[in-house]
């Protein structure tokens, strides 16, 4: 007996339309928080005055900006130097990526737990920090190389410098983002192709790398991009030996009185276009290639024994963490107890009063209470904002789709302190209903919403392709509804990708400067902004107090999420 | 022993600080009626807002003693120059008026907010006897320094533009700019880049016009290396990485002396100048909190308000009755001599100063 069709069901067409409509919705609110700032911007390169003030159309902006010969060579070093840390630290992070999840390498929980620390440890101290390791005069390690009767100095103001003091962030970077999309691999694959008699490295090589393509590509890309206006290091290790790249070269012109807007924004908008056609190749290289690796066949991530070989593994991830986080921790941490970092020839090197002075400060405890509720709201709307945009992007067939992913990109296009600019003068020039939100933590939270989409929704897409979508079918099949399908399917396998991104965002948002410098106000100044202050205010020790503070509150987080991930997330 | 020294030390200031805000309490309240209703406003208000390049322990201590002297909030904004101004200004053309006192440098004021109509003149809003006498100021005159009398300065600081490494220059080996062109100091020279705002471009505008630019052009030719971080290069300097440092951060150079390292102020005998560092307040106009905004203007004029900007900041008041005895003595500029002193014109021609400074230090730049 035939079902009489059912007068209240919606028809179809009304369901794409409802369908269209929340697109449409998505894509504008999009378009506000990328496409407007940056359009601000462009807009700006081509206006004789400062952007949200009356000016005439003009090209002096791209004239003074390309003008000069040696911005092909400032822009080709940009290029190579991101270029040769991105496939060195990706290299190293697949490694990485696979002793923690893949192996039963002795310890690799707490190995991954030192590489969450690692990528949350402040730019500013570490750099000085290596400085103080490995200046060519005065460097602790070239001090011990000398006393050895070794003399070929270590010099950090040197391309391969640069590219060290960056290696041992990106490389934890990549670990962070890739180890969901290596825990969501379903062993059988690899399993059939050891026993048709592949070795390990064979089907490493052709099963298991392939499989993980789109997440390591679009992390490699991601990290690629966001190398590119890496300011703090260039600025530090580049100057000394004339090393130029883009972010030191828009600093420079912003740092001119006036500061020189035009030029600076059409070096930006010709870089923005750049990681547009970067973009558009990653996507023509994946095009079309199925990535599901969790279906409803089995899922099963397992270990592989390595034998004897887990000791060797153990031993050059310990060499490695003790080098990049350990080594620039305890520089940190000893800075905070010296008169003057570093300078242990004088008198009476050590003193505890940059703690006193941080403790004492009347808005030291304002400020951490405020980190914490920029963090903890960044992190908890940006699960849920970056999910649903990720989710439309990889498993909705709306027409818009690629306008979405293409707009995810654009905040990384450029350097942090032009977009907080965008949004400044988006917020007070055009969106003057958004005046409201000035001075408020919520425009703190929209800019680092804005800053950290790519990351955000990279993570979740990774994880996301992963799973066939014949799961969610079978769940509609037995009669769950979207929500519950979502709820009962998916949550579950996106936990270790959701607690990624929450704990991602919570973490950069706590150490987050450049996006929100010209958008905190008296009442919302976080623990980060405070570190620059003391930065700038001439004393670097206080700032490394109040960096080892962030870390301490990082390590404290990325322990507790660990702890919870280990719950509910995915593992072995 | 020595920590013993510090609390005394700290117990003296304290002392003083309470003993000196006690007798502008009995001043100040024996004030003329324009003082007492500017007060009750101000209490009204309860909070002034600023903006200030005052780095955390400056802001902490003037946050504690307002509060303490009037139970007032002060609200402090740290910002640089461009940062700010760009940032002010972004906020006044969407009708936002948050701020109510800047504590800026020169640039700030003559280049960024003054052409925006952005302060209200600060004599009317003088009130305090002590701070309006002539007597109380280093030359006997009250400290204006535009015409429109809309920015004061509170600093006058001697340049600490070209100091040497004491364990690498002999006493007396340098003696002035001149000495830095003998073939013995070619390589060996930090410069701080003048080609930006900062102390790199303070020197070669303000220094620019004794020296001139014959000085500039032979400089470049000793081949000397140029940074931006200004910490960076007094500690290559205390290091003893390079011998000699021309326009190196001054509280960076005051705080490395202070602790020890070996490090000495060159007072060069062709060009010394007279600047007020970070130190100008002045009144932002549309202001929210426009009594308090005057209230702090006269308080941070006053001996008490130096006294806490000079030991915190550690450059010496404009004020003649505060004391010096805890500065740097080479940053302390001396009754009746002549320096070369910062001026709203020299200020006003940054922009043309930096063109020059590109043209003839851009080669070292590339």
């Amino acid at each position: 007996m035939g079902l009489a069709p059912n007068r209240f069901a919606v028809p179809q067409y009304v369901k794409m339309n409802k369908a269209r409509i929340g697109m449409a919705l998505l894509l504008l609110v999009m378009a506000s928080m990328t496409v407007y700032p940056l359009a601000i911007i462009l807009y700006g390169s081509l206006n004789s005055g400062v952007p949200g003030a009356p000016g005439v159309f003009t090209l002096d902006g791209y004239k003074e900006a390309f003008g000069d010969i040696s911005i092909a060579k400032v822009l080709w070093t940009t290029i190579w130097l991101g270029a040769a840390r991105t496939i060195l630290s990706a290299a190293l992070a697949i490694f990485f990526c696979w002793v923690i999840v893949r192996t039963d390498t002795p310890w690799r929980g707490s190995l991954e737990f030192f590489f969450w620390v690692n990528f949350f440890l402040p730019h500013l101290p570490i750099v000085l920090g290596w400085i103080l390791l490995l200046d060519p005069s005065f460097g602790l390690v070239n001090e011990l190389l000398r006393r050895s009767a070794i003399d070929f100095p270590l010099n950090i103001y040197s391309y391969g410098g640069i590219i060290w003091a960056h290696l041992a962030f990106s490389v934890s970077t990549k670990v962070l983002l890739l180890t969901p999309a290596f825990r969501n691999m379903d062993a059988a694959l690899e399993e059939a192709s050891t026993t048709s008699g592949s070795s390990q490295f064979g089907t490493l090589v052709r099963i298991t790398l392939p499989l993980l393509a789109p997440a390591v590509l679009g992390i490699t890309l991601l990290t690629f991009i966001r190398s590119l206006e890496s300011f703090e290091t260039e600025f530090l290790l580049g100057s000394p030996a004339k090393i130029y790249v883009y972010s030191t070269k828009v600093y420079d012109m912003l740092r001119w009185e006036p500061p020189r807007y035009p030029p600076a924004m059409a070096l930006s908008s010709v870089f923005m276009a750049s990681v547009i056609i970067v973009v558009l190749i990653y996507r023509f290289v994946i095009a079309g290639r199925e990535y599901s690796t969790v279906t409803g066949r089995g899922y099963r991530p397992t270990t592989i024994k390595l034998g004897k070989w887990k000791y060797l593994t153990l031993s050059v991830s310990l060499i490695y963490l003790a080098i990049f986080t350990f080594l620039p921790l305890c520089v940190l941490v000893m800075g905070t107890f010296m008169r003057i970092a570093g300078m242990f020839s004088l008198p009476n090197p050590y003193t505890l009063n940059h703690w006193r002075n941080v403790l004492a400060d009347p808005v030291f405890l304002e400020s951490v209470t405020n980190s914490f509720y920029l963090a903890g709201g960044a992190a908890l709307i940006g699960m849920l904002f970056y999910s649903l945009v990720s989710y439309v992007i990889t498993k909705s067939h709306i027409q818009g789709g690629r306008v979405l992913e293409l707009m995810t990109w654009l905040p990384w296009g450029v350097p942090g302190v032009l977009l907080a600019v965008g949004i400044l003068w988006g917020v007070l020039g055009t969106f003057k209903f958004l005046v409201i939100l000035y001075g408020t933590p919520f425009l703190l939270i929209i800019a680092i919403l804005i800053k950290e989409l790519p990351v955000g929704v990279r993570t979740m897409d990774g994880a996301l392709v992963q799973i066939h979508t014949e799961l969610e079918e079978s769940a509609r099949v037995a009669g769950d509804n979207w929500l519950g399908t979502f709820r009962r399917i998916m949550v579950p396998l996106l936990s270790p990708a959701f607690l990624a991104v929450g704990v991602i965002i919570f973490l950069t948002a706590m150490k987050e400067i450049s996006t929100i410098i010209l958008l905190y106000s008296t009442d919302t100044r976080v623990l980060s902004v405070l570190m620059l202050e003391h930065y700038i205010g001439n004393s670097p020790e206080k700032a490394m107090v109040v960096g080892t503070i962030i870390t301490a509150f990082v390590m404290v987080t990325a322990l507790v999420a660990r702890r919870v991930g280990l719950r509910i997330g995915v593992r072995e | 022993m020595k920590n013993h020294g510090v609390q005394v030390r700290a117990a003296i200031i304290s002392v003083s600080l309470l003993a000196m805000a006690m007798v502008t309490s009995v001043v100040a309240y024996g004030q003329s009626e324009p003082w007492n209703s500017v007060l009750s406003k101000a209490k009204e208000e309860g909070e002034v807002s600023l903006v200030s390049a005052w780095g955390p322990e400056p802001r902490a201590a003037v946050i504690r003693a307002f509060k303490e002297r009037y139970n007032i909030d002060v609200k402090v904004l740290s910002a640089g120059a461009s940062q700010s101004g760009a940032r002010i200004l972004a906020e006044r053309r969407a009708n936002l008026f948050n701020v109510d006192v800047a504590v800026q440098g020169a640039n700030f004021g003559v280049n960024i907010m003054k052409p925006a109509g952005a302060f209200d003149p600060a004599e009317p809003a003088l009130i305090l006897d002590e701070v309006k006498n002539p007597k109380a100021w280093f030359g006997d005159a009250f400290p204006w320094f535009d015409q429109d009398h809309t920015m004061i300065p509170f600093f006058a600081r001697l340049d600490t533009n070209l100091a040497v490494n004491t364990d690498m220059v002999k006493s007396g080996e340098i003696k002035s700019y001149g000495d830095l062109l003998k073939p013995q100091w070619k390589g060996k020279i930090l410069l701080t880049d003048p080609t930006i705002i900062g102390s790199g471009s303070g020197w070669f505008r303000e220094n620019g016009r004794a020296l001139g630019m014959d000085f500039m052009r032979a400089l470049v030719k000793q081949n000397p290396v140029i940074l931006k971080n200004g910490r960076q290069l007094v500690e290559w300097l205390a290091r003893g990485k390079y011998p000699v440092l021309i326009a190196g951060h001054g509280e960076s150079l005051a705080h490395f002396i202070k602790e020890g390292t070996p490090i000495a102020i060159v007072e060069a005998k062709d060009s010394r100048t007279l600047g007020p560092s970070s130190g100008i307040v002045s009144l932002v106009n549309r202001a929210p909190h426009e009594a308090a905004a005057k209230l702090f203007l006269n308080w941070i004029l006053t001996k008490e308000g130096q006294t806490i900007m000079t030991t915190t900041i550690g450059l010496p008041s404009r004020r003649v009755d505060v004391s010096t005895a805890h500065l740097l003595q080479a940053t302390v500029p001396k009754q009746g001599e002549t320096y070369i002193e910062y001026s709203e014109q020299s200020t006003k021609e940054a922009k043309e100063a930096e063109k020059r400074a590109r043209e003839i230090f851009g080669s070292l730049l590339k």
